[in-house]
């Protein structure tokens, strides 16, 4: 039973549902490891033991009286700091929000606990989700930053003390951590989990993201929350797939388009290497490969992203920012501030150039099923007042398409690199489908020393 | 749009716009943030964009 901390999603609701393990083992099992660990990581801003123990102990009771449960029952999570639990402070890594108590739960909060998950408490973000750095460390060496802005999520999942986390994504807050602490992170099609709930960074870039160690727990959880919400003004009423089965019937190999141009150029040499390396495996195993050329709208994707961030950041914070300026970290600060002074004109020409970027976007899939980057350009900087490069996630977040990191490898000095999936809008079957393939062929997974 | 805008003007309306909100030590402390979103806008700006192509907020 010691081990039970180090069980994925699939795992933990396999026994829990045989009635092989007990809930309360297992939360009791991943508190004891968060509570040995987090002095080191601080992966955590409050952890709900009590109510954690309390809804284990309801979950064990429904299973004894054979009542009919859900697919993550049993299966301890936690929640980036910035999505709403009633009750339970929601900080958002903000000094403006720090007594903020939600009065209701975010729609993602709620679809958890109905498919019966058991939340464990809220992990550390970035301060508004954005780039300021967080306290928390790199589970593969606490000198080097885990990422952000989903920190405490990719830590914790990566350290073994919670099997699932959830995150979002504006930039690349959700694929650069998984990446830089070696575990597997999903931004699905934007619209495609409810963002009701959640503190936006910017309306039309924010995603939910989850963050876990596989393929498979990442359909299992995307399964549980995906689904249209009328709460919220950008979820997709398009019906929700069968993520589940997708992940079983990864037996094809994929047609994978290589990006390169950008990405080699702005990616280290080892990563460059790495990556070649890794995609030279994936057609060993019978993947077919080829290169494919980025639109010519790629060009304003980063410049244009940036524009909206700015303009929508400070749309939501202009209120609070204007008479508590100084309670606000440099970077989300600057951020604001530039906001507030880029003409409407500008902005507007910024969303008319992403639906140009988005109805460009099919074309660099007409003769393969996925694209594949680097995730990152540099594995996880030896620097703690930066949380990374966003810039090769931020294109596809600006899109709208879903996409995947994959553990690949670990760098010289020991720290995870990944592949990043990219697939068309609303093609999260194809993804996963491709993902779990290249994860069989790879076989890859990554443990931190601790 | 009818004439480039060069990121030296756009730089200098946004700075205009830094100081009437901020004051002057303060604009000046955000120039490197500034000259940044100016290099930003010039680059979407001199981009041309189909006539026909609306915004679409919520993708």
């Amino acid at each position: 039973m010691t081990t039970l901390h180090t069980l994925g999603v699939a795992e933990v609701a396999a026994l829990v549902q045989r009635r092989e393990v007990s809930p309360v083992e297992v939360v009791t099992a991943c508190l004891t490891r968060l509570e040995a660990l987090e002095p080191t990581l601080q992966a955590w801003v409050s952890v709900d033991r009590h109510g954690a123990l309390a809804a284990a102990r309801r979950c064990e009771q429904a299973i004894q009286q054979g009542d009919r449960i859900g697919a993550l029952t049993g299966v301890p999570v936690g929640l980036k700091d910035i999505i709403y639990t009633a009750g339970l402070r929601t900080a958002a890594g903000s000094r403006v929000y720090a007594n903020f108590v939600p009065t209701y739960d975010a729609t993602v909060t709620v679809r958890l606990q109905q498919a019966g998950a058991i939340l464990l408490g809220k992990t550390v973000t970035t301060e508004f989700a954005t780039a300021d750095p967080s306290p928390t460390r790199n589970p593969w060496n606490t000198e080097h930053t885990p990422g952000g802005s989903s920190s405490g999520s990719a830590a914790a999942v990566a350290a073994r003390m919670i099997p699932a986390a959830l995150g979002s994504q504006t930039g690349g807050s959700t694929l650069r951590p998984a990446s830089y602490c070696g575990i597997v992170g999903l931004k699905p099609t934007y619209g495609r989990i409810s963002r009701y709930g959640v503190i936006p960074v910017s309306w039309c870039l924010d995603h939910v993201g989850i963050l876990v160690r596989s393929v498979q727990d990442a359909a299992l959880v995307l399964q549980a929350i995906a689904g249209h919400d009328l709460h919220d003004a950008s979820s997709l009423a398009q019906p929700v797939g069968n993520y589940s089965l997708a992940v079983q019937q990864a037996d094809t190999p994929p047609r994978l388009g290589v990006l390169r141009d950008f990405f080699r150029d702005h990616a280290d040499t080892e990563t460059q290497q790495h990556t070649a390396a890794t995609v030279e495996r994936l057609a060993r195993a019978g993947a077919r490969v080829q290169e494919v050329p980025l639109p010519p709208s790629y060009a304003t994707v980063l410049a244009a992203h940036r524009i909206l961030m700015k303009v929508e950041a400070a749309a939501f914070h202009a209120d609070m920012f204007m008479t508590q300026r100084e309670q606000y970290g440099p970077r989300l600060r600057e951020t604001i501030e530039m906001g507030l002074v880029i003409p409407a004109v500008d902005y507007l020409r910024a969303q008319r150039l992403r639906r140009l970027f988005q109805q460009e976007i099919p074309q660099m899939f007409h003769d393969v099923d996925i694209l594949v980057t680097p995730s990152t350009p540099t594995p996880a900087p030896h620097d703690l007042g930066t949380t990374g490069d966003a810039r090769f996630q931020s294109p596809w977040t600006h899109a709208g398409v879903p996409t995947i990191t994959l553990p690949t490898g670990l760098s010289q000095v020991g720290m995870p690199l990944g592949l990043q999936l990219i697939a068309p809008a609303l093609e999260e079957e194809r993804l996963l489908r491709a993902a779990r393939w290249c994860e069989a062929a790879l076989n890859v997974t990554l443990a931190p020393p601790l | 749009m009818a004439g480039e805008r060069i990121t030296t003007d756009i730089f200098e309306t946004l700075a205009a716009q830094a100081r009437l909100l901020w004051g002057e030590a303060d604009a000046e402390r955000q120039r490197p943030a500034l000259s940044q979103t100016a290099e930003e806008i010039a680059m979407v700006a001199r981009t041309p964009v189909p006539a026909d192509l609306e915004p679409k907020f919520f993708a």
